[in-house]
């Protein structure tokens, strides 16, 4: 009897796992998060009279994008005053022929205030991301520093920059030289030198240090391994022009430095500061700075002050 | 350690491998004895007849036999040390009348006999029912299975041409996609995973656009080989499985053949004596009809077309040697997903094509049996719509084996040396995705050893594999053990290998149920990419432990339960990019699951009953982990990770009919569903985003995070067969998917696009059958 009873039961529960396993369920629905309804990708650009930002729907299958409405309404509130205004919608068809809307409004953002982004959907649903906007920054030129070792010798020919205004993240910093090179060089090339990290906070703001000697070798580095660096070099490298160029942004703008691996930041969730949706929406600004480096300067470099070629500068001073 | 000790450590290895060999390569001999050896075959078709007895008596002694062999499977037997003398000869197997004949021996002969044995037509069915049988749904052996071409007639299938593919997909460690491009895994390996031989031939893809058919038709095959795992050195360069298939050679004394169509397909076959008793060919052709007939039998779009065309030639040039030439091809191509919209439809085709080349022979010096054998193949796949092919993979393969057998009193030890050069092609492109084209050669050689011993009762088979792959110039190590413990009707067998895979094969994600394999190598050293292990083979440990039980001749149980450690796996990027490309991310995982079986074969009856459990785990090792989901490492169910599996069948002869049914059962495969779909733009600088499109991004919460619906179904078929004059005409019906179930086949988890199997399908079929 009681070998029944544990024979039945056993039975039960096979039948029972059967019922649970092979269930009539043959569908596979989509589990499309509907209340996140937006992604949004774009900067305010605070010496722009128009801010521009991307918005793609968040949808449930992937397909190919159409010219078609966006269920959409965009507005932007700055925090500090309270004024409200809407962005206007616009479909963009672009080169590689798919479509997006980008959404526009012509205004002049202040710096250091915070702007709310909000896209709303007709049912409610709504993506928004509050931005700030970086402090406006002036560079100024300070005196040239020249530093010699204990033997008398330049080590260092430094054209200090003056990024005044504070100390916001900077992006993308660089210095980028134009110069003649070589014997017989009828065209100027252009050779840009990282410097990434290089700035350097002071009470009045940013200081970045543009230190000509070293950057000597990396451009004649460059020229060379662009196969523009020749015996005929000899006449040296002559400076045309130094320009140093940023990206002033807020501090959400946040990117690792080295090279940027685009399928590590496409991982939803990376660089985003969206709420209730995907993307980034940061703000910012380009700044630069150009001149031509004193000769004083230059002299304590590797760099030629000479600035013409063979016979054609046999009378200029810097020449001879 | 330094660099010294690691050299010391690794050439030690290798000088005790060495010597491990040499002590059991060399058994004693006696210089005076004799040697006897042979083939065995069935004289009617000249087919070799494995397990023939081949027995040496001395008259005087009466019925005890003093010597004597087993034939192998090829025929081929054995017997050395034989002291000079006279002796009574006797070679039978069941079902055959036995050969006699009296043998004088002188000291030093090395003689040869090779014998047809003529089938006992008076006994013959008797023999049939109550022989014994040493094949069967529930005889496995430590992960190995023997299938027989009259067992894969057993099991429904919607066409009068059985296959081994419906045989496959019901055994408990094999998981499939159902009964489209069929893809198989076995024991949580993955297909790519699957060593696939036919006679000696790799195939990468033999399954056919329709699972229940393959390039392996039943009426061509002696016999399979299915390793679910710990098989032997003799099998290099995959991880989880082997699939042997031996094909049988022609009838070399008659002509014969057959012809049968279904809706599904129509298929004949030819053989015949080239040189009677010599020289014989074998032919088979399969085509596809489905996709002309679904339309209108169905009133269902079918589109899916296959063929496929073997032949082989055998020669038998003297008593000491076999020679067989095989050639195979075969086309592939389907509709994976219809029309829908402006969307197009979206097709698989892929192609194999192969020859090899067989030369076995007795040495006439030594007690060595070799084997040569020389194969290529090729395998192209596409995918795309018709206008676009989107994606494409071309592999090209060469092997060359050298394999020798040394006979011993009772056991038989095996060494070899084997060559394989590999090429590989991909172009991966696709709906949202950019072209990522790759081509890579990999390159190896290796050899193995592996010794026989009995002891009480336990035969042991450790052997020895070292093999140099294309990525570093060192060999690595293989060391592989099978045991077999019988007593009565209890058998316990286990095996144990550490396995290397060098060719790794990429599914797509965004596909459930993928039917694209792109073939690439694992990378050599590359200095900056820190996540990949560079030189670091694609590794597995099996463990394996059964028992099977035979307490009646008709009824046979057997359970077993296995342990798989992966190491150094490399599978597909995770990316958000909806996108398929061969860059690879590493990987580690594990499997483990027990098979249970029981077989009840009595009278007309026929039946059994499978279930397996398995359970398999990868855990990624992405330095980017920690920045998507917050963890070092990520552990994931793949998405061939089945844990439950059953199969039914149940036979029986009634009225002259052969009816069978079989019910199958798989709970649901893992996949990654989508939260959603949205672009991305880069925002590294100040993009314009006036002239940036961006790209698409599917937005997953967790790969492989939720599970397909379940697989089951239920199929029937009848059969009878009639004598008319020189024919025999066999009538065929089948229904496939009785009770109609929506079983998932593929699903785009981009797009929700969904195919499905096979609904209810009735069938029919004729063959005719010429002796």
């Amino acid at each position: 009897m009681r070998h029944r009873v544990v024979g039945a039961a056993i039975w039960l529960y096979a039948a029972g796992l059967l019922a649970v396993y092979t269930g009539c369920e043959e569908d596979i629905a989509a589990v499309h998060d509907d209340e996140a309804p937006f992604s949004l990708y774009g900067y305010i650009n605070t010496l722009s009279d128009t801010q521009y930002v991307r918005v793609f729907p968040i949808v449930g299958k992937l397909e190919p994008s159409r010219p078609t409405p966006l269920d959409a309404q965009f507005t932007s509130t700055d925090l500090a005053t309270g004024e409200v205004r809407t962005w206007q919608d616009s479909l963009v068809q672009y080169h590689d022929g798919t479509y997006g809307h980008v959404f526009w409004a012509p205004f002049r953002a202040v710096p250091e205030h915070e702007y709310r982004l909000e896209v709303r959907r007709s049912d409610g649903a709504l993506t928004f991301v509050e931005v700030d906007t970086p402090p406006r920054l002036t560079p100024h030129s300070q005196p040239q520093i020249i530093r010699f070792d204990q033997h008398g010798r330049p080590t260092a020919a430094v054209e200090p920059i003056l990024l005044k205004g504070g100390t916001p993240r900077l992006m993308g910093l660089e210095v980028e030289y134009w110069v003649k090179y070589a014997f017989g060089s009828q065209y100027a090339e252009k050779v840009v030198i990282p410097y990434e990290g290089r700035q350097e906070a002071g009470s009045e703001g940013w200081i970045v240090e543009v230190d000509l000697r070293r950057d000597y070798s990396l451009v004649r580095d460059a020229l060379f391994r662009r196969n523009l660096w020749t015996s005929e070099s000899s006449y040296g490298i002559y400076i045309l022009l130094v320009t140093l160029r940023t990206k002033v942004v807020n501090d959400d703008w946040a990117l690792p430095e080295g090279d940027l691996d685009p399928d590590m930041f496409i991982e939803p969730g990376t660089l985003s500061n969206v709420v209730n949706g995907f993307g980034f929406v940061g703000s910012g600004y380009p700044l630069q700075r150009s001149w031509r480096p004193r000769d004083e300067g230059i002299a304590a470099t590797d760099f030629t002050l000479c600035p013409c070629v063979e016979y054609f500068c046999v009378f200029h001073a810097a020449c001879s | 350690m330094d660099r010294l000790s690691i050299d010391r450590s690794k050439y030690g290895r290798f000088i005790i491998a060495a010597l491990w060999v040499l002590a059991t390569i060399a058994p004693p001999s006696h210089a005076q004895n004799a040697t006897l050896s042979g083939f065995v075959t069935d004289a009617s078709n000249g087919q070799p007849l494995e397990g023939a007895t081949v027995a040496l008596r001395d008259p005087a002694e009466g019925d005890a036999a003093l010597y004597g062999a087993a034939a192998n499977a090829d025929g081929l037997y054995l017997i050395r040390n034989i002291p000079p003398g006279t002796y009574a000869l006797t070679i039978s197997f069941v079902g055959y009348d036995a050969f006699r004949d009296t043998l004088r021996l002188e000291p030093r002969d090395i003689l040869t006999r090779t014998v047809g044995l003529n089938p006992a037509q008076e006994t013959l069915d008797e023999v049939l029912v109550t022989g014994e049988r040493e094949t069967g749904a529930a005889h496995v052996t430590a992960g190995h299975q023997r299938i027989r071409p009259e067992e894969i007639e057993l099991i429904p299938s919607p066409d009068v041409s059985d296959d081994l593919a419906s045989y496959l997909t019901t055994l408990p460690g094999v998981v499939t996609t159902g009964d489209r491009g069929g893809q198989f895994f076995v024991r949580g390996g993955e297909p790519s995973q699957n060593l696939v031989l036919l006679d000696g031939i790799i195939l990468y893809q033999p399954f056919h656009v329709i699972g229940s058919y393959s390039a392996f038709p039943a009426d061509i095959i002696n016999r399979v080989d299915v390793f679910a795992g710990g098989y032997g050195p003799e099998y290099v360069g995959r991880l989880s499985s082997v699939i042997d298939v031996t094909t049988r050679a022609g009838n070399n004394r008659r002509f014969a053949g057959h012809a049968s169509v279904s809706p599904f397909a129509a298929a004949t076959l030819l053989e015949g004596p080239v040189i009677p008793g010599k020289l014989s060919f074998l032919g088979s052709a399969r085509e596809s009809l489905i996709d002309r007939s679904g339309e209108y039998l169905y009133s269902k779009e079918m589109p899916f077309h296959f063929r496929d065309v073997f032949g082989k030639l055998h020669l038998t040039p003297n008593q000491r040697s076999r020679i067989s030439i095989s050639g195979i091809s075969t086309a592939d191509e389907g509709t994976l997903v219809s029309e829908a919209g402006d969307i197009e439809a979206e097709q698989v085709r892929w192609k194999n094509d192969g020859f090899g080349a067989r030369w076995l022979r007795l040495s006439r010096l030594l007690n060595v049996a070799t084997d040569f054998r020389i194969a290529h193949s090729t395998h192209e796949m596409h995918q795309g719509t018709r206008a676009d092919t989107a994606r494409s993979t071309t592999l090209t393969n060469t092997r060359m084996a050298f394999h020798a057998s040394f006979f011993h009193a009772g056991t038989v030890s095996k060494a070899g040396l084997d060559a394989d050069f590999t090429s590989a092609r991909n172009e991966l492109g696709g709906l949202f995705q950019n072209v990522d084209d790759t081509y890579r050669e990999f390159h190896s050689v290796g050899l193995f050893y592996q010794p026989e011993f009995l002891l009480y009762g336990l035969q042991l088979n450790p052997g020895l594999r070292l093999q140099w792959y294309h990525v570093r110039f060192e060999p690595h190590l293989e060391p592989r053990l099978r045991v077999t413990w019988n007593r009565g009707m209890h058998q316990i067998s286990g095996a144990t290998g550490i396995y290397h895979q060098e060719i790794v094969g990429l599914y797509d994600r965004r596909d459930a149920a993928s039917v694209f394999t792109a073939w690439t190598n694992i990378p050599k050293v590359v200095r900056n990419a820190e996540d990949l292990p560079p030189g670091r083979l694609p590794r597995a440990v099996h463990g394996i432990l059964g028992y099977r039980g035979t307490p009646t001749p008709a009824l046979t149980f057997s359970i077993e339960g296995f342990y798989k450690r992966l190491s150094n796996l490399f599978v597909s990027e995770w990316t958000s990019y909806p996108r398929f490309t061969t860059r690879l991310q590493p990987a580690s995982g594990r499997s483990f699951g027990f098979d249970t079986r029981l077989e009840l074969w009595h009278g007309i009856f026929y039946g059994y009953l499978n279930y397996g459990f398995s359970s398999t785990s990868y855990s990624a090792e992405q330095a980017a982990l920690q920045l998507w989901y917050g963890v070092e490492t990520l552990r994931f169910r793949p998405p061939h990770d089945r844990r439950h599996q059953i199969n039914a069948l149940v036979s029986a002869s009634l009225a002259g009919f052969d009816v069978s049914a079989r019910w199958s059962f798989g709970s649901g495969l893992p996949f990654s569903r989508a939260v959603g779909f949205d672009g991305f733009i880069l925002l590294n600088d100040f993009v314009d985003v006036l002239e940036e499109p961006g790209t698409h991004r599917v937005i997953y919460e967790r790969p492989y995070n939720d599970v397909l619906p379940t697989y089951h179904r239920l199929d029937v078929s009848m059969e009878r067969t009639f004598a008319l004059g020189v024919a025999d005409v066999a009538l065929y019906g089948s229904a496939m998917n009785l009770y109609d179930r929506r079983n998932l086949f593929y699903l785009d988890v981009f797009t929700l696009r969904r195919a499905d199997q096979l609904p209810l399908v009735l069938s029919f079929g004729i063959k005719v059958i010429l002796e």
